[in-house]
């Protein structure tokens, strides 16, 4: 490798979680999403010589990951699920500003941990089945818009409990 | 009511939202000054949810099968022809964000588990009080009662123990063990350092290398052969004993002794008696098998008594049958050292063998030692076609004796099976496999080690007229046709040793003796 694909391993593997979250808040298809992340993975590589390294690495990267996911909602222009390009440009503002919070994210185990019962089950079937709600108020006999609303207060729950500070939790 | 924009955002999210929703998401997104934001800090704490589940950093805890989705970077998109194969690599392991093993497959079936903390590796005229264990078997937990003879334990742990009968004792895992009573001499590795020995009296605890008990109701002794061993007595702080020192430990004060490794069997000694004893056994079957050979029934006796790996002929007693002819399956040794046996593990591997003539009641006799049964059949004896008449006689995946006769054409045979006469646990052990049949009363009997395992009596319609064998094949069944160079895969994972085909159902009696001859 030479040092040039060494610095970029560096750089892509740090900002690679920015990158999926972004990439995965904008595609909702799993298999599409693997196929879009390579996408960006080969063309951040392709163009790393025009990379400026004055400028921030995470801004440049997730600039490149916006035109393959804008090429990807091209592609799917007639899936109402998607972004149209303002808002995509909005979005990618502001994952490129968002400071990951690694410490914080480093207490997701803890947090989910505290989860019990219902919100428990319905957790792990959301992220570990990977389930829609439709298919998990199926599983558990509730209504998919009890299960949305439950998945969003659990992930209020989470975000709470990730703000607290070690000591409190 | 109107949804918030959060939830929105969460339903987005899901892939929960219809057309109309997500207009409305695009709306407040433009709309909102603090929207994007607060999607973005949402879709992290999704993002990571998601990966954490993948990795299995956050835990399952339904017991579910788990749908593996595919992963990033799993497949590899072939539309990059220009990027060179480094590069391609480097983003094959750039896109990877999950650990490992998400990428595995799962697990179709069990993994197979052996239970216990022991072997017993060598046996010299061993009794036990109840529930024999044979030489090969996994010693569990449990109690046991040497009431004679001699037994070399290896325990998982490394540690090798000869224990001297009378004796009783208890396994309690593969470091740990409570001696009721006798002797015995331990064998500690490095790798084992720790291992107790729990007596009425107190416990040794062995720091490496080798040490004897011998307990009895009114002392117990300790030897420290070699090494260092602390004896941790019940009701008093320990004791450290190096090589050569001893332990009286009695009612009254613990009284220093020198060891005295004579008194206690060591493993050298227990292989040498055990060589010996081979040898008697040997003798002893060499005289009942040229018994054998006068039997008024035997139709084709291989006793498996040539040595010689480069003679490829299996020599029967009969001096009207031709040898049988050894394809690829190994000389190696059988029950005991100096005896042969043929592993038929190698591919392709057989003995061709012709028997000619036709019976109304056959029996057939062998010594197998298996290590896997892993064909859905696997062959002992079976003729090289199946026609009318014609005997098979093998072993299922399960382990059951599987015996049939070829019927007239069109008609569907009847299968004879045993209750299982194998498993994984029983595969160092030589079994003796008996099966008899009778034409005239469709009766066909399975022995495991002497005993009637199983007799069955099949209807009137699937009558034969008589047995046939012709050419046949020991080990193995199928040959390859000049047009059709394929052939079923049934050759034993084991070996055989000694072999008889019997022109009589021979009696319980017979099938007894046969086994008591020879049994290693």
């Amino acid at each position: 490798m030479d040092s040039s694909t060494a610095q970029f391993t560096r750089l892509w593997t740090a900002n690679l979680p920015k990158v999926a979250a972004f990439v995965g808040s904008m595609v909702h298809q799993v298999s599409d999403r693997d196929d879009v992340l390579q996408d960006c993975a080969v063309a951040a590589m392709t163009s790393f010589e025009r990379y400026d390294p004055e400028r921030p690495f995470p801004a440049w990267v997730i600039g490149v990951a916006r035109n393959q996911v804008r090429l990807y909602l091209r592609r799917k222009s007639k899936d109402p699920h998607v972004f149209d390009d303002e808002v995509l440009d909005l979005l990618v503002d502001s994952f490129t500003k968002h400071q990951p919070e690694e410490e914080k994210l480093d207490r997701l185990e803890h947090c989910v941990g505290q989860l019990e019962g219902k919100a428990r089950q319905i957790c792990e079937y959301r992220y570990s089945h990977d389930l829609k709600p439709a298919a998990i108020a199926t599983k558990l006999g509730m209504t998919p818009n009890s299960v949305a609303k439950s998945l969003q207060r659990i992930r209020e729950q989470l975000r709470l409990c990730l703000e607290k500070s070690p000591l409190q939790s | 009511m109107n949804p918030s924009t959060d939830q929105l955002i969460h339903r987005h999210l899901d892939g929960d939202l219809s057309a109309a929703e997500q207009a409305e998401l695009n709306h407040r997104l433009k709309t909102e000054a603090d929207a994007p934001d607060r999607f973005v800090e949402i879709a992290t704490l999704h993002h990571a949810l998601e990966d954490g589940f993948e990795s299995g950093t956050l835990s399952t805890r339904i017991e579910s099968p788990k749908i593996l989705r595919p992963s990033f970077g799993s497949k590899l998109k072939p539309a990059l022809p220009w990027l060179v194969a480094g590069a391609a690599a480097v983003i094959a392991l750039l896109t990877f964000t999950q650990k490992t093993d998400t990428q595995t497959a799962p697990i179709a079936e069990a993994e197979l588990h052996d239970s216990g903390f022991a072997v017993l590796t060598r046996v010299v005229d061993a009794t036990w009080a109840s529930d024999a264990p044979e030489q090969g078997d996994f010693l569990s937990a449990g109690q046991f009662s040497l009431t004679s003879g001699l037994a070399q334990i290896e325990f998982l742990s490394g540690v090798s123990l000869v224990v001297e009968g009378d004796a009783e004792f208890e396994i309690l895992s593969s470091d740990e063990m409570n001696l009721v009573r006798g002797k015995l001499r331990a064998n500690v590795p490095p790798q084992a350092i720790g291992f107790q020995i729990h007596t009425p009296r107190g416990t040794a605890l062995d720091l490496g290398t080798e040490f004897a008990l011998d307990l009895s109701d009114e002392k117990c002794e300790l030897h420290v052969i070699d090494g260092e061993v602390e004896w941790h007595p019940n009701d008093d702080i320990e004791t450290l004993l190096t090589g050569g020192k001893g332990l009286l430990i009695s009612d009254s004060a613990p009284a220093q002794i020198s060891a005295d490794p004579a008194r206690f069997t060591s493993s050298s000694q227990l292989a040498e008696q055990l060589v010996t004893r081979q040898r008697k056994q040997l003798d002893a079957w060499k005289s009942h098998s040229a018994d054998l050979r006068s039997h008024a029934d035997l139709l084709a006796y291989f006793p498996f008594d040539q040595a010689g790996s480069w003679n490829r002929q299996l020599q029967p007693t009969q001096t009207d049958l031709s040898p049988g002819s050894i394809v690829a399956a190994e000389r190696v040794t059988g029950r005991w050292p100096g005896k042969n046996a043929l592993d038929f593990s190698p591919n392709g591997s057989r003995v061709r063998v012709t028997i000619p003539g036709e019976y109304q009641q056959v029996t057939f006799s062998t010594w197998a030692r298996i290590d896997s049964l892993d064909r859905q059949f696997n062959a002992l004896f079976l003729t090289d076609n199946y026609e009318e008449g014609e005997p098979h006689w093998q072993l299922t995946s399960e382990g059951q004796l599987f015996f049939s006769v070829r019927l007239e054409k069109d008609k569907l045979h009847h299968i004879n099976l045993s209750p299982p006469v194998w498993n994984h646990a029983s595969s160092q052990q030589w079994l003796h496999l008996v099966t008899t049949f009778d034409a005239p009363t469709r009766t066909t009997v399975h022995y495991l080690n002497g005993g009637e395992i199983s007799r069955e009596q099949a209807p009137t319609d699937k009558a034969v007229p008589a047995i046939r064998i012709g050419n046949a094949q020991i080990g193995n069944w199928g040959l390859p046709t000049k047009t059709d160079p394929e052939f079923a895969v049934r050759n034993l994972n084991g070996r055989l040793d000694e072999f008889a085909i019997f022109s009589s159902a021979l009696s319980p009696t017979e099938v007894q003796s046969l086994y008591l001859s020879g049994k290693p």
